[in-house]
């Protein structure tokens, strides 16, 4: 499974000289600074993820993939407190029922929201282009969260392990 | 590396190699006052022979050495956890910290309970044995500039740019004058120096009032029209802030609300305490 790790920087500050009081910085130099923190963790962090991401850089499947396990109960059948209602959004806006039947523990299934037009069952997405930027700003008003995808399969477990000292972590289906 | 987390404040840290991310555990919530500072300015005296006629804390060549800093360096610090110890100290504050004869083993102390030391100072007494220490023990210092010992000032800077040590310049902005020399030291210096932190002109202690607001729109101004990436050499002073939120700007400045992560505390019989800044010497929390 690939894994993402999110975190969300309120901000970077360089070392204190000022003996009165402290500093602001200049946005925009967020990325390089994780990517430094990365490097002081581990030099190889490069060979089993990508940069790091803004999220005003997440593509539309991007963020799919993250709404499809950030919003998941984990477990057949659920109950409806099982599945994650996300800071910014109502249970409503993010599920629709799966079935109209319930489930063998008597309770009614759900599924992320499908805001594709498509007619085609199979043909559903939470995010779509036209409401990527509603999404976005809904999820991270800020827009401070940042996002490392892994490359590929299970990355380093140690190099996980020191990851969820700093991060979120999400193992991606 | 140090990771410093207070779930109550909502607020996770990362200091490595000088800098620091600072996180929301819960990204949807502000993060408010986490209960140890992870910036503490220190004054270890109160003495300075540079005499500025604007000096915010009246610093006098008859000021003092404050006593047993090093012993209440670990009193103060050493007893705590590493977790609740400041990741970096600014050692300033209340006069020229390098007239202490405690200074070396001060900051050697320092570093060693993994607290990383920087210092602000006006060059005037920077002996072999400080630059040594300074590179050995100390993360960052920077050179005050005052029109009344220009020339203290370009000597340090060049001396201490020649040190591993990461080397910022403190401009105070107030008159027209004081742009105008921040200019010439930018093309001067700005490959020598990291950031040119700028310090808002404030009436207290023995600084008169003047008038500051047009010179500040000028500095805003100025700064907007370099290159951006130029931008990244300037940081501000917190005291910018009230300015800077009535005054938006282009630059894309990051904005927090000063004392937050930060205290102040001077080595006198007080040291326990740490105040709110050297502007505000309300309590903050008491060891």
């Amino acid at each position: 499974m690939k894994t993402l790790f999110i975190m969300s920087i309120e901000n970077t500050i360089d070392l204190i000289t000022n003996s009165s009081s402290e500093l602001f910085v200049l946005k925009g130099g967020t990325k390089d600074v994780i990517m430094q923190m990365l490097d002081n963790i581990s030099p190889v962090w490069k060979s089993e993820y990508e940069e790091p991401k803004n999220i005003l850089e997440l593509s539309v499947d991007d963020l799919n993939v993250y709404f499809s396990y950030a919003c998941s109960a984990h477990c057949w059948p659920a109950r409806k407190s099982n599945y994650p209602v996300l800071e910014g959004f109502t249970f409503d806006e993010l599920y629709e029922k799966d079935k109209s039947d319930k489930a063998w523990n008597g309770e009614i299934q759900y599924q992320l929201r499908n805001n594709k037009k498509s007619k085609a069952k199979w043909d559903r997405d939470f995010v779509t282009e036209n409401n990527r930027i509603e999404i976005i700003n809904k999820l991270s008003p800020n827009h401070n969260m940042w996002f490392l995808f892994s490359f590929d399969e299970n990355p380093n477990w140690d190099l996980q392990e020191q990851l969820m000292e700093i991060a979120d972590r999400y193992h991606l289906g | 590396m140090r990771i410093r987390t207070d779930v109550k404040a909502n607020y996770r840290a990362i200091f490595f190699a000088g800098k620091t991310i600072r996180q929301r555990i819960n990204s949807s919530i502000q993060i408010s006052s986490p209960e140890f500072a992870e910036i503490e300015d220190v004054a270890i005296n109160n003495k300075c022979f540079a005499n500025c006629p604007y000096c915010y804390t009246s610093a006098m060549s008859t000021g003092q050495n404050f006593e047993n800093i090093v012993d209440k360096a670990y009193k103060v610090w050493g007893k705590r956890s590493l977790n609740n110890r400041p990741f970096q100290i600014a050692i300033g504050g209340a006069g020229e910290s390098t007239l202490h004869p405690d200074w070396i083993e001060f900051v050697k102390t320092v570093n060693s309970l993994d607290i990383m030391p920087n210092y602000t100072t006006n060059g005037m007494h920077l002996s072999e044995d400080i630059l040594l220490a300074t590179e050995q023990y100390c993360g960052g210092v920077a050179v005050s500039y005052h029109p009344h010992i220009e020339k203290v000032f370009h000597q340090s800077i060049n001396v201490l740019s020649e040190l591993k040590t990461i080397l910022n310049a403190h401009i105070i902005i107030g008159n027209e004058e004081s742009l105008e020399s921040l200019k010439t030291l930018y093309q001067q210096y700005k490959e020598k120096i990291k950031y040119f932190v700028l310090l808002p002109y404030q009436s207290v202690g023995r600084a008169s009032k003047i008038e500051t607001h047009n010179t500040w729109d000028n500095l805003f101004k100025w700064i907007s029209s370099l290159e951006k990436s130029e931008h990244e050499k300037f940081a501000y002073g917190a005291n910018f802030y009230n300015y800077l939120k009535e005054n938006k700007q282009e630059l894309n400045i990051d904005m927090y609300e000063p004392e937050i992560y930060s205290g102040y505390r001077i080595f006198n019989d007080s040291f326990m305490d740490l105040r709110c800044s050297s502007y505000n010497l309300n309590l903050k929390e008491r060891v």
